[in-house]
């Protein structure tokens, strides 16, 4: 149980007896992992952490938390903003054994009060904000993986041209590995996306995986921390794109696309965006899927793991169903349409 | 009728829910609790009564399919005669539906791997043909159902 006085322990052992906490809160949404802002008094002054474990029986995203941290201390050093990486813990006490890291919090929020106001200024405003996050997604694609590390612990795919084709088998390995039900269907689907499969990127980039709204720390409408780097990859930039979660649809996406290809110095094959716009759908259904594992053994039988990992794959799996064999682009504009951002007001009711 | 179905009774406990507890909480996470609790009693209501039958329709049908696939195919995957030599007997009788469940996860277990195989001699007549009519059934067996999941859990995920 993680409570205050655990935590005043747990960071006690970790920064000395000067800090003290002084209240904690834990963040939402937040499923897959467990992450807590917790707030100490050090010397006087105040001091602000993010203390991040997996959820009871493991995470959602088949992903260890240890890659995550890696990850976020790599890009600390770059000029993509992250919550700097302070430490991080296979098995502490706190958590029972679950693993957990910690970084120094920012000051901001996931949010960003008044966005989808009415109005010409509050459309300015969003397409401001989809820039925004074009250009710090640019800034993240074009880091050199070798020079940064990035190339040591990342799986690499041989070359830009094959970067569809190493996603597409290191998903089938997961599906294969973490799925709870047959899923024929899913299999089929992987025949009709195989065949598609594009045959080249501008280049292979880090991609952060989930990102756009609700995923980074805003303030003042700028993007001070990229945030939740579980599912982040190397890939063809291309695939940030599809899974940028109401970015798209911020502003035009010709505008925002254009902005970020001046700003990264190559073209985004729209056509290569439509395919991973599909092929996003088929890889939430084993990603999701694993966070039904520890539902179904007992671990954390726990509704929002039935949602997810029951729920929504399977309106997933309907989705693919209503694609699977269409042309590509016509598959990426149903996706599309499911997709828009449910942080806007006319989709955020159930 | 003096008994109340099971998607009455579900449908009050959620009425109660809505008319009395949703209101009165603010915290986000006791909000998101009630969003996904309503969604689960949305679903158990499609899926309630229709699940039995659904399932046996469904696995009756991959009996015929499967049957016909092994004689073309010749083949002698385990998963695939398991599932031909349980099936009649859960299927003659008035079969709970958990039996029904398990029956129809082994079926479509074996259409799975029987998948992988007609994949694997694509442009074979015989696993060709097979393909489509498993192709045709997953399909079929999406569309089964659809009413459980679909608009059930769309919109916000949690």
């Amino acid at each position: 149980m993680i409570d205050e006085k655990s935590l005043q322990d747990y960071f006690a052992s970790h920064m000395g007896g000067d800090v003290s906490v002084t209240r904690f809160k834990r963040t939402f949404p937040g499923i897959s992992r467990e992450t807590f802002l917790v707030w100490t008094e050090e010397n006087g002054s105040e001091g602000g952490y993010i203390f991040r474990t997996d959820a009871l029986g493991g995470p959602i995203c088949p992903v260890p938390l240890e890659y995550e941290y890696k990850i976020i201390k790599g890009l600390s050093t770059t000029n993509v903003p992250v919550a700097e990486p302070l430490w991080f813990e296979q098995a502490p006490d706190i958590t029972d054994g679950r693993p957990v890291m910690v970084r120094r919090m920012v000051d901001g929020s996931n949010d960003i009060p008044g966005l989808y106001d009415e109005g010409k200024e509050a459309a300015a405003r969003r397409q401001r904000v989809a820039l925004e996050h074009a250009e710090r997604l640019a800034a993240l694609h074009t880091l050199d993986l070798d020079k940064t590390g990035f190339s040591s612990f990342v799986e690499l795919p041989k070359s830009a041209a094959d970067c569809a084709r190493a996603d597409f088998d290191r998903w089938m390995k997961i599906f294969r590995e973490v799925r709870t039900d047959p899923f024929p269907l899913l299999t089929e689907a992987s025949f009709w996306i195989e065949e598609h499969l594009p045959t080249s990127a501008p280049r292979i980039s880090l991609c952060k995986g989930n990102n756009g709204m609700g995923e980074e720390i805003w303030k003042d409408d700028k993007i001070v921390a990229l945030s939740d780097w579980e599912l982040a990859f190397a890939g063809d930039p291309a695939q940030d794109w599809a899974l940028s979660q109401g970015m798209l649809t911020l502003g035009d996406s010709e505008v925002t696309l254009k902005h970020y290809e001046d700003c990264a110095g190559f073209k985004i094959d729209r056509e290569s965006l439509d395919f991973y716009r599909v092929w996003e759908v088929w890889k939430a259904v084993p990603t999701l899927n694993n966070g039904l594992r520890p539902f179904l053994s007992g671990e954390n039988p726990r509704v929002p793991r039935l949602n997810l990992g029951f729920g929504r794959v399977k309106l997933f799996e309907q989705l693919l169903a209503m694609m699977i064999g269409k042309p590509i682009d016509e598959a990426a504009r149903i996706v599309a349409e499911w997709r828009k951002s449910p942080y806007r007001p006319e989709n955020a009711a159930n | 009728m003096m008994m109340p179905t099971t998607e009455q009774m579900l449908a009050a406990a959620q009425l109660a829910l809505q008319e009395h507890v949703v209101p009165n909480v603010e915290d986000q996470w006791a909000q998101s609790a009630l969003r996904s609790v309503d969604v689960i009693l949305n679903h158990l209501q499609a899926r309630t009564a229709a699940e039995g039958p659904m399932l046996h329709e469904d696995t009756s049908e991959l009996v015929k399919i499967l049957t016909d696939a092994k004689s073309r195919l010749g083949s002698s995957q385990a998963s695939l005669t398991d599932f031909l030599n349980t099936a009649p007997g859960i299927l003659a009788g008035y079969a709970r539906v958990d039996a029904l469940q398990a029956l129809n996860h082994k079926g479509r277990e074996a259409v799975d791997e029987l998948l992988l195989d007609c994949q694997a001699k694509k442009g074979n007549a015989d696993a060709d043909a097979v393909h489509a009519e498993l192709r045709a059934y997953i399909l079929r067996h999406a569309d089964r159902e659809s009413s459980f999941f679909f608009p059930t859990f769309v919109g916000r995920p949690v």
